[in-house]
């Protein structure tokens, strides 16, 4: 999970809304569950998937 | 290399409740770090707990989600602001009923001597007319000889009124009265005649008056049918 994901994830756990998390990383509420749901699903594949994707951490895993 | 693209698509409530419930079980318990290592402070955590969530680094959010104890303490100081932020948003809302409450209850006691909103209509002499309004319904009255003492605080009326507009006292008859404002017994300074008649179940007598040369104060108003005794009000012009 990206750092970017984990501060999503760890604001959420905590009970703020996806608004405010938002707010924090300047986009909308909608987009930030969205990033969220995204990085997560990155993560799953990363744990779950066969596939020899063992690439590099990538730009994708760039998440300012 | 490019990034994929974002869909549109987020996680259902039910799998982000499950999420959300094993990450709080990992934050409080896999991060024991008993050497506290890194850890901010109690003050900075209850501080932190207290601010919106942009105002918090990414720092402190990385060490919370590497110290158990920490993601405890500000868990907990999390919910106490939040219950805090909460009573004083009831308590606001309370006392903004109340203030209202408050006004409505003094408002009507302000104006007891005038049942309307004194009303400014342009007559054909070009004089704003004022009706000020004298419920002398269930005032008690002294009559002529007495002391006019009043048991409760005077009626007052506007030096602006023009017209008046007395509710005698239960009782009272219809017909033509005098009408006086009194400084004194024998000195009166406005002396009026008017029909009383009886309308929704009160007897009304209106006068025309001139108060501007009136002086601010306390006055006996004083009302009789002709060849009966004066019965007197203590008014206050204001």
């Amino acid at each position: 999970m990206g750092a970017k994901t984990r501060r999503l994830f760890v604001l959420s756990v905590l009970g703020y809304s996806w608004a405010e998390i938002g707010r924090k990383f300047g986009i909308t509420a909608h987009n930030a569950e969205v990033q969220f749901s995204y990085g997560l699903k990155k993560a799953r594949k990363r744990l779950l998937g066969n596939r020899p994707s063992d690439r590099p951490r990538s730009g994708s895993e760039r998440e300012g | 290399m490019s990034h994929s693209r974002l869909t549109d698509e987020t996680l259902s409530r039910e799998e982000e409740r499950r999420l959300l419930r094993a990450g709080e079980r990992l934050f409080r318990s896999h991060f024991p770090n008993p050497d506290r290592t890194g850890c901010p402070g109690p003050e900075v955590l209850r501080t932190m707990a207290s601010r919106k969530p942009s105002s918090i680094p990414d720092d402190f959010l990385d060490h919370l989600m590497h110290c158990s104890p920490c993601f405890v303490e500000y868990d907990r100081q999390l919910a106490r602001a939040r219950r805090m932020r909460r009573l004083r948003t009831i308590a606001a809302c309370g006392g903004l009923v109340a203030l209202i409450g408050i006004a409505f209850w003094f408002a009507p006691g302000a104006l007891h001597s005038v049942e309307q909103p004194q009303v400014a209509v342009e007559g054909p002499s070009h004089r704003t007319e004022v009706v000020a309004v004298l419920d002398l319904r269930n005032a008690s009255q002294a009559r002529g000889g007495e002391q006019a003492t009043p048991a409760e605080p005077p009626l007052s009326i506007p030096r602006t009124a023009t017209t008046l507009q007395i509710y005698l006292p239960i009782g009272s008859e219809e017909g033509l009265y005098e009408v006086g404002l009194f400084r004194s017994q024998d000195e009166s300074v406005i002396q009026a005649q008017g029909t009383a008649e009886s309308s929704n179940q009160k007897m009304i007598l209106q006068i025309n008056v001139d108060l501007s040369n009136v002086a601010p104060g306390e006055y006996a108003l004083g009302f009789r049918r002709p060849e009966f005794l004066w019965r007197y009000q203590v008014i206050e012009v204001q």
